[in-house]
């Protein structure tokens, strides 16, 4: 395959990382799902899933959660699964390249959106004049332009860099990619508590330890944890109010269904 | 059920179901100051014009109403925007009703319910497809990505294509009712509970610290590794966890500064010969 177009191949993956938020944000822009499609692409889909089993838990932590915009994992997972790729080193070496290529991939993406406060006058002009097609008009040009720069972003990367990342990769001393690959198996803990910042407490931590021992101990697959995990939840709390509070209907202060209702 | 317009309205079956399908485009343009403005007049676009058609000043105001500042979960974005018809519906037929109110209304639910559905989809749903995913992946295998895919969005269609009627009957009193029941802090609770017994497992199968110092003599060479985990196993990987969650939560370190600074640690214990 030229690399003209494997350029245009990744660089659509590129342009789908922003693409995926106008089809319902299905999340499909994360490494586990990029990363075999790059190898698809590259020709080795057994190391693209591997890479993506590595890149996914070293991204674990790094979601987009309100106005905190995360490092891009998207464009970095792709790029940086498809240099591992080309060059047939360790999988392990992705991670030595993913971390910058999504810090530098969120800034030039912070740049637009920024840009994007200015152009939003523009569907307030519409507005205005009750032209909603105007209004949906700057919407779509703006998300056509994300995903054009992240086309761009992969396009331009493997036309010009993919020789030379390769080149630098192979010079880097053994003792540093025996480091990376040990590395791998720590910057999961970096994502994992990440997330754990966000919901755990002095009260719930002690879950957490029980998910550990179910795996440790009991070598239990992640679907039965989380069975466990929702057995626990529904003998825990009552949530029989649940489709009166969402439906409208009167709900005690307690929780418990005043009427019974037809809906 | 009191306040809703389903009586007197002009939105239909049809309006909600395409209503719904306009949701997924929830994210198609974002920008820093009012994130996801657009594409909620997107969604809202086709049943405003319903609601409003004999009234082009009070479709003009609806339209530049909607542009204010949006951002919630995208799994509610349907159901919110079933409520927010129903309640353009009753400016519409009560003028007496402050219009200032459905951007009050919007704006106290987005940040709570966010909050809940954040923490629902993306730590605890992700969380497990993302588990089940990575190890299947880890073996090579195709299903990792494709339960992964299927895991997060089975429930994100029910909850896109299932709500955005909910929303729309609800009507004004069931939004006090949502955050009077408490059913909020329920959900939050229910959903780390189980977000953090798979965080808690994914820490045995995703991390693994291992020393490399042997002692003894050489024909009975000792693994210093091998005794730690014979009292707790992977008790270094659960060690490594809670510094990174100290470093995290009560010293504030960035994140970035985080993962360099791993991956220079690592590296070096490699090289002196203890890991």
């Amino acid at each position: 395959m030229s690399i003209l177009l494997q350029a245009t191949l990744l660089g659509l993956l590129g342009a789908y990382c922003h693409l995926d938020w106008a089809v319902g944000s299905l999340y499909l822009n994360r490494p586990i799902v990029l990363a075999p499609l790059v190898g698809l692409i590259l020709g080795d889909v057994e190391q693209g899933l591997y890479l993506g089993a590595t890149l996914e838990a070293l991204f674990l932590g790094s979601v987009t959660i309100g106005t905190y915009i995360s490092p891009d994992a998207g464009i970095s997972s792709i790029l940086a699964s498809a240099f591992v790729i080309n060059s047939g080193l360790d999988t392990q070496a992705a991670l030595l390249l993913a971390v910058p290529i999504a810090v530098l991939a969120t800034s030039i993406q912070n740049v637009l959106w920024a840009f994007y406060s200015f152009t939003s006058k523009i569907a307030d002009n519409y507005a205005e004049k009750g032209n909603e097609k105007g209004i949906y008009a700057v919407m779509w040009i703006e998300g056509g332009l994300n995903a054009l720069l992240k086309f761009l972003m992969v396009f331009l990367a493997w036309i010009f860099g993919s020789e030379q990342v390769v080149a630098i990769i192979g010079m880097i001393p053994d003792v540093i990619l025996d480091g990376m690959t040990k590395a791998g198996t720590v910057l999961p803990a970096i994502g994992l508590a990440m997330l754990a910042t966000t919901m755990m407490n002095k009260k719930n931590w002690i879950y957490l330890l029980l998910g550990y021992i179910g795996a440790a101990y009991l070598k239990l697959p992640t679907i039965a944890l989380a069975l466990i995990g929702m057995i626990i939840v529904l003998t825990k709390f009552d949530f029989s109010d649940f489709k009166n509070v969402l439906s409208g209907n009167a709900v005690s202060q307690g929780g418990k269904e005043i009427d019974d209702n037809d809906f | 059920m009191t306040s809703n317009a389903s009586t007197k309205g002009v939105i239909t079956k049809k309006d909600l179901r395409r209503l719904s399908w306009r949701t997924l485009q929830g994210a198609t343009s974002v920008n820093y100051e009012r994130f996801t403005h657009k594409p909620l007049v997107w969604a809202l676009g086709p049943g405003l014009k319903k609601i409003w058609a004999d009234d082009p000043k009070g479709y003009s105001e609806a339209l530049q109403r909607h542009l204010a500042f949006f951002l919630c979960t995208p799994q509610i974005k349907s159901w919110m925007g079933g409520l927010m018809l129903a309640l353009e519906e009753e400016l519409k037929n009560n003028p007496s009703m402050d219009p200032s109110s459905i951007n009050a209304i919007k704006t106290s639910l987005m940040g709570p319910l966010s909050g809940v559905f954040d923490s629902l989809f993306l730590n605890c749903i992700r969380i497990v497809a993302c588990g089940v995913g990575i190890s299947f992946a880890a073996q090579g295998s195709v299903l990792g990505p494709i339960l992964y895919a299927l895991i997060y969005n089975v429930p994100a269609f029910i909850m896109y294509f299932g709500t955005a009627s909910i929303g729309y009957r609800m009507g004004t009193s069931a939004v006090t009712n949502l955050q009077e029941s408490g059913l909020i802090n329920k959900v939050l609770e229910a959903a780390s509970i189980i977000g953090l017994i798979v965080i808690g497992g994914m820490i045995y199968s995703n991390v693994s610290v291992n020393l490399a110092i042997t002692f003894g003599p050489e024909e009975a060479l000792t693994s210093l590794n091998d005794i730690l985990n014979g009292i707790f196993p992977g008790i270094l990987s659960f060690g490594t966890f809670f510094l990174f969650y100290w470093l995290l939560k009560s010293k504030k370190v960035n994140t970035l500064w985080l993962v360099f600074g791993a991956l220079i640690v690592t590296v070096l214990l490699v090289a002196v010969g203890v890991m």
